[in-house]
């Protein structure tokens, strides 16, 4: 599923980050664990193809990341990887319901209603869908954006610090939540934080 | 959901900023384009109501006010010239015709001038009930002067002396309207037409005095390109206003001119050169309202600059995960570009509108021209581009700003 090769991303002239050599399997939801400053946001980057690495290799799915150009790793983001970020960044001019269609536009470049409409069901939160972006709640808005990830059944989900502000009951629903959306949505997630507590939900660790 | 939707949507979750660029805009575009329209409308105007005349001859004084006063009956009459030096000057063999104009009076405002029929038939105006006005007294009136005074055939004017509302009055010589004439889109709507011997008779110079009825003084003349028939007397005595003529031959362009300044009191005034030169004097200020129309541009299209760019460190979050949701570069290119160019549509929109309205209501209150109504002019298309051209500039580095912007680096941040 996922393959990262003797992966080398260099900042500027002179920090640069090695990572070691990891593989993926297909359902197999992983995580990368590290402190802040690790170099994990960058290696979920790398990963989901925001950032071009210096050296080394990305193959998703057979195709390598590192050999494509901007437009084709562009469209390759739009119809393989959904990327759930720390916060949740919606698009605030638009309706919830519309932000799931946008990304259907962006990703696949066709809009259907009712599958983004089953989408917002399945993660319970279909009453919201005509709402404005600013009058939902921090914790709906990340379920929203959960949903805008997985609409277009990506093969990877990537999910940047998801648990980071959140209490133990909820950090432990919202992990919870990516499984098994992840899951029914045929997507293998990969999770990036810092946060021990999740540590035991996930057997294939990369530890930075 | 499309770039061309959400753009819209992103110009409409800022009211105020978008108002505000769309407002500058549309004042810009409005003010330029209502140059163009009255420029446009005046021209037209000028060149309906003159066509036909060659050559107006006044009493001397200004050319251009000698237009003003005997073609679109704006401007006071420079004086009068005598009916025998009139008459005279229509002998000369450059003359083809001739129309005689005497004003001086209105009623209520309209101006009443004493002419021939073929002053009527210069803008093919016809009788839409009622006659012409042949006989003594009898007044054919314009359309706009009927609709607006509420007057019917049978109806009788008193004339009052000179042109403003309230002048002194001619009481004991009314005249009676025998006709109404079609509406035409030309000056003759405004008008009260009358024979040139009404407006004699009116200003007391009867034909009844100590003269015997056979005396040589009495015996008819007719002043044949003139289209008069005058007595001995009145050929003596009379004045007209001035007088409409038209060129036998293009030599009589050259030097029609020349003889006419040349006689002791009279004037010659050619319409285009002299509206030419109306069109030069006022030329200037014309340039000046142009420029702040151009300018007032300028700065909306740095508020629509200011609009984005704001908007754009708002957003960049927003246009980072869309980016991440794979719309590629390109796309967040033209979906900023594009919400320039909406501001910038809807403003001149707003603007055209708000142009051609003003100027309808401009036109209709100018009570010597008819309402022009809707109409366009080709070059309102070149405003049309250039405001889109201005949209596109004003939006294009915005628009390469988040190109180029770095989504890794974004989003790690945020």
């Amino acid at each position: 599923m996922l393959t990262i090769h003797s992966l080398i991303h260099t900042y500027g002239s002179e920090t640069s980050l090695a990572y070691p050599d990891w593989k993926v399997d297909k359902s197999n939801h992983s995580m990368i664990l590290g402190g802040s400053g690790s170099g994990k946001t960058t290696l979920l980057h790398l990963i989901g193809g925001l950032l071009k690495p210096t050296e080394g290799e990305v193959i998703i799915g057979g195709s390598n990341l590192s050999t494509m150009n901007q437009a084709s790793l562009d469209k390759f983001r739009g119809e393989n990887i959904g990327i759930v970020f720390q916060k949740s960044h919606l698009v605030s001019s638009l309706s919830v319901l519309e932000n799931l269609t946008l990304g259907q536009y962006l990703g696949k470049g066709k809009v259907n209603k009712e599958e983004a409409i089953e989408m917002l069901e399945q993660l319970d939160i279909s009453a919201l869908k005509s709402r404005k972006v600013h009058q939902v709640s921090q914790g709906q808005a990340q379920r929203v954006s959960i949903a805008r990830a997985l609409l277009n059944k990506p093969q990877l989900l990537l999910a940047d610090e998801p648990t980071a502000s959140l209490d133990d009951k909820n950090c432990e629903k919202v992990i919870r939540l990516l499984k098994s959306q992840a899951e029914s949505n045929g997507s293998t997630l990969i999770v990036a934080t810092h946060d021990q507590r999740v540590k035991l939900e996930f057997e294939n660790r990369l530890e930075l | 959901m499309n770039l061309f939707s959400l753009s819209i949507r992103n110009v409409i979750a800022k009211p105020l900023s978008s108002l505000l660029s769309v407002l500058l805009f549309g004042f810009g575009v409005c003010i330029i384009v209502l140059i163009l329209l009255t420029g446009t409308f005046l021209k037209d105007e000028i060149s309906k109501n003159a066509s036909g005349i060659d050559l107006v001859v006044g009493a001397k004084g200004s050319p251009l006010q000698i237009i003003l006063a005997s073609i679109f009956h704006i401007d006071f009459p420079t004086g009068n010239i005598s009916l025998e030096e009139a008459d005279k000057l229509t002998k000369n063999r450059l003359v083809a015709s001739a129309i005689p104009l005497s004003l001086g009076d209105s009623y209520k405002g309209y101006r009443i001038v004493g002419t021939t029929q073929k002053y009527a038939e210069l803008y093919a105006a016809e009788p839409g009930s009622g006659e012409w006005f042949g006989e003594n007294m009898a007044a054919t009136i314009g359309a706009k002067v009927a609709r607006d005074l509420q007057l019917t055939i049978g109806d009788e004017l008193q004339s009052a002396h000179g042109l403003a509302e309230g002048g002194g009055g001619h009481d004991e010589h009314p005249y009676r309207i025998v006709g109404i004439m079609k509406p035409t889109g030309k000056v003759v709507d405004n008008l009260i037409l009358v024979s040139v011997q009404s407006v004699w008779n009116v200003h007391g110079h009867d034909q009844e005095d100590e003269h015997g009825a056979d005396s040589e003084l009495h015996q008819m003349v007719e002043l044949e390109r003139l289209g008069l028939s005058v007595t001995k007397e009145q050929l003596q005595n009379e004045d007209i206003t001035s007088m409409l003529l038209t060129y036998r031959s293009p030599m009589a362009a050259v030097q029609l001119p020349r003889i006419v300044n040349s006689t002791s009191n009279l004037q010659a005034a050619s319409p285009p050169y002299e509206t030419a030169r109306l069109f030069n004097i006022i030329g200037i200020g014309v340039e000046l309202v142009n420029i702040l129309g151009i300018v007032i541009i300028v700065l909306s299209a740095v508020s629509v600059f200011i609009a984005l760019i704001n908007s754009l460190k708002e957003r960049k979050y927003e246009l980072a995960i869309m980016r991440s949701m794979g719309a590629g570069r390109m796309k967040i290119f033209f979906l900023i570009l594009l919400e320039g160019i909406i501001l910038t549509l809807l403003g001149s929109t707003f603007g055209f509108v708000l142009s051609h309205l003003g100027f309808g209501i401009l036109s209709s209150s100018m009570e010597q021209f008819q309402s022009a109504g809707l109409f366009f002019v080709m070059e309102e298309y070149y405003v049309l581009a250039a405001s889109l051209i201005v949209g596109i500039f004003a939006s294009v580095i915005p628009a390469a700003m988040a190109y180029r912007s770095d989504i890794s680096e974004t989003l790690s941040r945020g």
